[in-house]
């Protein structure tokens, strides 16, 4: 086990760094989350739309597609919004003009779209059915005018111009290869009645999807947060970081489905991990606070629960983590990685069998549980399948939490009678 | 003495923001001490002498640190045991630390 440990920090830990620190991965994880705030604003709006309380739906019922407009503006417009944010990002980490290849990589993506005969926009296309194109559309945009800048193929400006006037011109090259090669690539392709959006949406987008969005591969990607928490790295931030745009598409595909009436598509989302995985943050180590708290024998372990217990209802779990500790423990890893695991497998076959409702709307991460098992689903019974996980995932921590309880209390009866045996020994607090 | 305290959001070092700033107080040094998530990192950085982070995001140690490095701020990890139990005042002596070095 310790040489596993070891492993883990040697080989797997700097291999799972440079994947996430990778710069443009990076930039469309950063793009990303900066649109997170809209999509919690769409899912409010979404969750007051289709309010869980019969009475109440009935009485909003003639302002459903009003109070759904807000969530076509956020969540709906979530492809637009990445071409901008994640050109920008990338722009900013290489020290270019961020705003200026944010609005090309917008207008690159406008072009991608096709408009309809009468020169409307497909709403379809701005969601995240065009996230992807988004992705590449971004990278693309920026790394041309590097490209370019960096062969000094770009229009510099004398000293003494102002550098918003300069900066302009020096975007004015790349932009317009950026925007000439889509178009032509467009152009070719509507011979064929087709365009880079809906190409793009077959090959790469519809099979990515259903690949991440099957429940084998979410269970990778959580084995793999989990195991990098476990050397004490933030595995979700990592993780996540790649495999946002597959469970934030799947999350808003979701979210579309419900404001148009039809029945909810996917299990696999965002908000599974959420709420399913991450009952009191990584780990699902709600049931082990409260275990610390109310079976622990050890003085320090008490007082660790009782510290984290606070920060648990906001599924924030650090102080357990690093104190108990779980990061770099061979006994704690192994409830640690498998309980959110287990609990997320009931859940999605709960799910898939029509026990409860599938989640479509979006709360905060922080929100705490039973709060977000009800507002994402706007099912009471998600509630208490939530509830079930938590016992399961308090049966699989049991056996551990004693185990280390037991040497914990070991430790500190042993200092005490230490203590009492030879006055001359001091104990460190 | 200004501390900024980095984490993955700014959520759990905001516990030891608190933790800290008593100890702070209690001590009569009343330092400022504020948490950020490290994509806010740079927007932040100016403001402050100090700046630590939570060992969850060690990994991206060596670019906060070059980003400190170039704007001659203090840079530590914050120890993860101290950051376990949420120990203000051993990070505070951390910091401290920093600055005289």
């Amino acid at each position: 086990m310790e040489k596993f440990i070891k492993w883990l920090e040697e080989y797997y830990a700097p291999v799972a760094t440079r994947i996430g620190e990778q710069r443009h991965l990076k930039a469309i994880r950063d793009g990303i989350v900066s649109l997170i705030p809209l999509l919690l604003m769409g899912s409010l709006f979404l969750i007051i739309a289709f309010p869980p309380i019969p009475a109440l739906a009935k009485m909003v019922e003639p302002y459903v597609a009003s109070l759904c407009s807000v969530n076509n503006a956020t969540m709906g417009l979530m492809g637009l919004m990445a071409s901008f944010s994640i050109a920008y990002s990338l722009a900013n980490s290489y020290k270019m003009d961020p705003l200026g290849n944010g609005l090309i990589s917008v207008a690159t993506f406008m072009l991608a779209t096709p408009f309809t005969k009468d020169g409307n926009i497909t709403a379809g296309w701005m969601g995240s059915k065009g996230l992807f194109v988004a992705m590449i559309i971004a990278i693309f945009a920026v790394e041309v005018q590097r490209f370019m800048i960096r062969k000094n193929l770009v229009i510099r400006m004398p000293e003494g111009v102002p550098p918003a006037v300069a900066r302009s011109f020096m975007s004015l090259i790349p932009g317009f290869i950026t925007v000439t090669v889509v178009w032509f690539i467009n152009s070719v392709l509507s011979l064929s009645a087709t365009n880079v959006q809906d190409i793009i949406y077959k090959i790469l987008a519809a099979p990515l999807l259903s690949l991440g969005g099957s429940l084998p591969a979410f269970l990778l990607a959580i084995f793999f947060a989990q195991l990098l928490w476990c050397i004490g790295i933030h595995g979700a931030a990592l993780v996540g970081g790649v495999m946002s745009p597959v469970y934030l598409t799947l999350a808003q595909q979701n979210a579309a489905a419900k404001a148009a009436g039809l029945p909810i598509p996917n299990i696999v989302c965002q908000q599974l991990w959420d709420v399913y995985g991450n009952i009191g943050g990584s780990g699902a180590t709600f049931a082990l606070v409260l275990m610390l708290i109310f079976a622990a024998r050890s003085t320090q372990l008490r007082a660790l629960g009782k510290s984290g217990i606070g920060p648990a209802f906001f599924a924030i779990n650090e102080p357990i983590l690093f104190g108990m500790p779980i990061v770099m423990n061979p006994v704690l890893m192994i409830p640690f990685i498998f309980a959110p695991l287990v609990s997320i497998t009931i859940a999605y076959f709960a799910m898939d069998a029509g026990l409860v409702d599938k989640l479509f709307a979006m709360a905060p991460w922080t929100t705490p549980p039973i709060i977000n098992a009800f507002l994402d689903s706007g099912d009471m019974r998600s509630a208490i399948l939530q509830l079930f996980c938590f016992g399961v995932t308090g049966v699989i921590y049991y056996p551990f939490f004693k185990m280390w309880d037991d040497a914990k209390l070991k430790e500190e009866t042993g200092a005490k009678q230490n203590k009492k045996g030879d006055p001359n020994i001091i104990i460190g607090a | 003495m200004k501390i900024l305290l980095v984490c993955a959001s700014g959520m759990s070092t905001s516990l030891l923001v608190t933790k800290m700033q008593k100890a702070s107080n209690d001590s009569g040094s009343h330092d400022e001490i504020f948490a950020c998530s490290v994509d806010q990192l740079e927007e932040f950085i100016d403001t402050c002498e100090v700046v630590l982070i939570g060992p969850q995001i060690r990994y991206k140690a060596k670019s906060i640190g070059e980003i400190a490095a170039g704007k001659n701020k203090g840079f530590a990890i914050i120890d993860s045991v101290s950051y376990g139990m949420v120990d203000g005042k051993k990070v505070l002596e951390q910091a401290y630390e920093l600055k005289q070095s």
